[in-house]
């Protein structure tokens, strides 16, 4: 009866595994079709970080001001032209037909302004602007000469708030429309451009997912290809497949129940699990064919579980340390490098799961299966004495002082293909306007008195006139230039009966508080209130600046921001409480600081990860060494790319994580790891040439930047394999482990 | 394996404590009253304020700002004038009427005019009076008092930005 009992539980036992399994699967796969996808570069700072404070500052004390800028641009016409003018109309009045769009829609060139002559059909004072008064705005005003058309002077722009990236979605059709209306009316007269950080963002965004549906099948069939070459049988290939995709599912699915976002770190992970899960297989796969070659007779089911059972210390501890080396981005304030480190840990762990679990199933019922002639015979791989005594001194004299040339920089554009739609606009508007990316400059006076007294104004005109001629910085706009643009308009206004010639300069900015105090008045008068709180706050204490940067990568905004700070030490000194916000700032920022929070994570898992293999292991030493063979790997990594000027950002970083957790895995099999050093070292050396090939993919990303990780994750790889021949590859052959 | 345990407790403990960064709140440096939308005057056609059906006062209202350096909405005041500034709105300046009386002068009395039709009610609890300012009047400060709206500009001639001055007929 016993007997009969354990029967069953044999047979049912797989079953339930098989059922367990696939169930979870299907569980966690039902919620994938929901996954968003989201884009923020507010996720990438330490949720700590004083430039997040200050954003939130200058949004209570200034408000919201998040714009996409919208351009008309003729092909042939100056944007003063009355025909340009019309058409410009017709455009926006079928663009507004939508209430919502009209709401939040600012016209610069264009919109009524002050006109002293009265008109009984039209009793007021601001009036659509006469064609002279437009000609001369854009040389006199530096509002309108900077703000509202480009420097060819064919493109006027409009600018429209932009909160979220579904909000700024949600504007392409109706300006498709409104463009498609214009078409009609003057067919191939016109292009329009819209630029903007919501607009990069959610580019980045659709090119992610786009990424990733082309390259996550690539990486399937690449594993694919490489586990039936190395196992020399498709259906070994296809359990592989079938093993990873689960886990990948199941990531994705749990991305998806957490309520978190697939994002730029995020969306690596598929492809990482992907090519991560498969090291674990090989070693399963090969224990299990040299079982069967020493046990011929044996029943299949129960090698694929002796097999699993004895490769389970190993593949644990190697899961073990990846997890480490990918948990190690939770200790980070970073929710981006959080979700990546805790997604990818997951994977890595369901991978563990399946391959431990279910993989022992499905080869216990495949009784077909040979093994390839070299997982049948422990032929010895040992690297000549040569390769592991001198090359190793050789390549650290000629690679190492390479770490010294590294230099970090990166940009949000640099994640697209240099001729994507999106970098040239952006770049186009570099080039034709103020740019993209600029900081906010928030000076608080320490005296308490007001930037509305016109000594502090001219300072603060003064300060603006140095920064506008730093290289990094082409604009800068302040409430000096709010002041004096209105004096211009005023004055210009008053022009009635004289025609406004281009040469109409704007005033100096006024000597008296009281004219100030009128002008910055007529703003509310006119509607304009929102541009003056844009840049003084209620006490009159705090001033803003804008100020454009001419790139958005981490050496124009480390440069431009060096350069601000000793202008403001100049010109104010003790007087002003500096303090840096914006896009600029934040693109900084982030930067340094998932490059240094690198470096801390990877100290910290290289401890976790040698107290783990030491407590587990008993030999601290070993453990110690395999911790030294992959500081080692890295920094030849480093090196290499500090030779060839490969930067290091906030993608690209994240390979020295990525190599301490997957390199780890190399030293420890040939540590720890049972049979002889000649067979591990084979099967080590397939892991690497097979994980190393399915990360390749990676550098087949259009996305420059993940390709750029790509690589030096495999290099990572590459250079762990050749470090764990050099630390353990020669050493005596173990059989068994003291593993506790 | 206790070890793994104890990362996967870790993980498991951390994925519940994970949220992304809130989305962006719109906030307005403003406040009630200094500024409609959308910002400044358009360049597109609009609705002309003054043709909406309804209360005279709430119509005006709706499409005014307040004039500046006034404090609170200046509800107690017996009188509001409205300057049109652009088809697309007035502003707003709450006052006594001695105040309107001295930026008035010889402002005469017009006790319906055109918006009769549109306020049938008016006639009882509202004076209605309308006016003009010239416009270089508006954006200048005669008596350097830091108010744009000096004595004896409010005119009654066509010429200039319509005014509107609504007083409380109890008043």
């Amino acid at each position: 009866m016993a007997s009969r009992g354990r029967r069953w539980a044999a047979r049912l036992g797989p079953l339930a595994i098989v059922a367990g399994c696939s169930a979870l699967v299907v569980w966690l796969a039902l919620g994938i079709s929901e996954i968003r996808i989201r884009v923020d570069d507010r996720e990438f700072l330490p949720q700590s970080s004083a430039v997040l404070a200050v954003d939130e500052e200058i949004r209570q004390r200034f408000g919201t001001y998040e714009r996409i800028i919208l351009g008309l641009e003729s092909r042939h016409r100056r944007v003063d032209d009355p025909r340009f003018r019309s058409d410009y109309r017709f455009f926006v009045e079928r663009l507004t037909e939508n209430h919502n769009i009209g709401m939040l829609l600012t016209d610069r060139l264009y919109r009524a302004r002050f006109d002293p002559r009265s008109r009984l059909d039209a009793p007021w004072v601001l009036r659509p602007p006469r064609a002279e008064w437009v000609t001369a705005a854009l040389t006199g005003s530096e509002q309108v000469r900077r703000l509202a058309a480009d420097d060819t002077r064919r493109t006027a722009f409009l600018e429209i708030s932009a909160l979220s990236g579904t909000g700024v979605r949600s504007l392409q059709p109706h300006i498709d429309r409104a463009f498609a209306a214009l078409e009609v009316r003057r067919p191939g007269a016109y292009r329009v451009r819209i630029v903007g950080r919501q607009i990069v963002l959610n580019a980045l965004g659709e090119e992610i997912l786009l990424d990733l549906r082309r390259i996550l099948p690539w990486s399937f069939l690449v594993v694919f290809a490489l586990l039936w070459l190395v196992f020399r049988s498709p259906s070994l290939a296809l359990v592989s497949v079938l093993d990873v995709g689960m886990a990948v599912v199941c990531t994705i699915g749990v991305l998806q129940r957490l309520d978190l976002d697939l994002s730029l770190m995020t969306a690596l992970v598929p492809v990482l699990v992907t090519a991560l899960g498969i090291a674990d297989e090989i070693h399963l796969f090969g224990e299990f064919f040299r079982l069967r070659e020493l046990n011929p007779r044996a029943a299949v089911s129960s090698l694929a579980w002796r097999a699993a059972r004895r490769v389970f210390f190993p593949v644990t501890a190697t899961t073990l340390t990846t997890v480490i080396g990918l948990g190690s981005f939770l200790a980070t304030d970073v929710p981006a490098l959080r979700a990546f480190g805790l997604l990818a840990s997951i994977g890595v762990i369901f991978s563990w799961f399946f391959t431990l679990i279910f993989i022992p199933v499905l080869l216990g019922g495949m009784r077909w299966l040979k093994g390839p002639e070299w997982a049948r015979q422990s032929r010895s791989l040992v690297l000549p004495a040569g390769w592991v005594r001198l090359a190793p001194i050789a390549l650290s004299l000629v690679i190492l002082p390479g770490i010294l040339r590294l230099r970090i920089d990166d940009g949000w554009t640099r994640n697209f293909d240099p001729e994507h739609p999106v970098v040239r606009q952006v770049n186009w508007f570099q080039e034709e306007s103020v740019g993209l990316y600029r900081y906010d400059l928030l000076l608080e006076r320490l005296d308490g008195r007001p930037w509305t007294e016109p000594e502090l104004l001219l300072q603060l005109a003064r300060f603006g006139d140095r920064a506008a001629s730093t290289p990094r910085v082409p604009f800068v706009y302040s409430l000096a230039d709010l002041v004096q643009d209105r004096a211009w308009e005023l004055e210009s206004g008053l022009e009635t009966a004289a025609r406004i010639e281009d040469t109409f300069p704007r005033p100096p900015v006024p000597a008296g508080r009281e004219e100030i105090r009128r002008l910055l008045t007529t703003y509310r008068l006119f509607n304009e209130e929102i541009f003056v709180r844009l840049f003084i706050d209620r006490p009159e204490t705090t001033a803003r600046l804008m100020l454009s940067v001419t790139g958005d990568d981490y050496e124009v905004a480390g440069d431009a921001r060096r350069a601000l700070e000793r202008l403001v030490e100049e010109e104010f000194g003790e007087s002003v409480a500096a303090a840096f916000g914006g896009s600029a700032e934040r693109g900084r920022v982030l930067i340094e600081t998932v490059v240094e929070t690198q470096g801390r994570s990877v100290a910290a898992s290289l401890l976790l990860a040698w107290i783990a293999l030491g407590v587990s292991s008993g030999r601290w030493w070993q453990s110690l060494r395999c911790l030294l063979a992959v500081l080692w790997a890295l920094a030849l990594v480093l090196g290499l790319a500090g030779w060839v000027g490969l930067e290091l950002g906030v993608a690209s970083s994240c390979f020295l994580a990525l190599g301490m957790g997957v390199g780890l895995d190399y030293t420890i099999h040939l540590a720890f790891g049972y049979g002889s050093s000649g067979a591990l070292g084979r099967r080590v050396m397939t892991n690497v040439a097979v994980v190393g090939i399915g990360l390749s993919v990676l550098l087949f990303s259009s996305n420059p930047t993940v390709a750029k990780l790509g690589l030096l994750v495999v290099l990572s790889m590459v250079a762990s394999g050749y470090s764990a021949f050099v630390f353990f590859g020669r050493e005596r052959s173990r059989e068994a482990t003291p593993a506790r | 394996m206790f070890l793994f345990a104890l990362a996967l407790g870790a993980i498991l403990w951390q994925a519940f404590r994970l949220t992304p960064p809130e989305p962006i709140r719109q906030l307005n440096a403003w406040r009630a009253g200094e500024q409609l939308l959308p910002a400044a005057v358009p360049s597109w056609p609009e609705e002309n304020p003054l043709l909406y059906r309804g209360d005279l006062s709430e119509r005006l209202r709706s499409r005014s700002v307040l004039w500046p350096a006034l404090e609170g909405n200046g509800t107690s005041e017996e009188c509001e004038l409205f300057i049109r500034f652009s088809l697309h709105h007035w502003v707003r300046r709450p006052l006594s009427r001695r105040d309107l009386a001295l930026l008035a002068g010889a402002l005469e009395r017009d006790p319906l005019g055109d918006f009769a039709a549109d306020s049938p009610r008016l006639g009882e609890e509202v004076e209605v009076r309308r006016g003009s300012i010239v416009a270089t009047d508006l954006v200048d400060d005669d008596d350097g008092d830091g108010d744009l709206l000096d004595a004896g500009e409010l005119g009654s001639g066509p010429l200039g930005a319509a005014t509107v001055s609504l007083c409380s007929a109890r008043g």
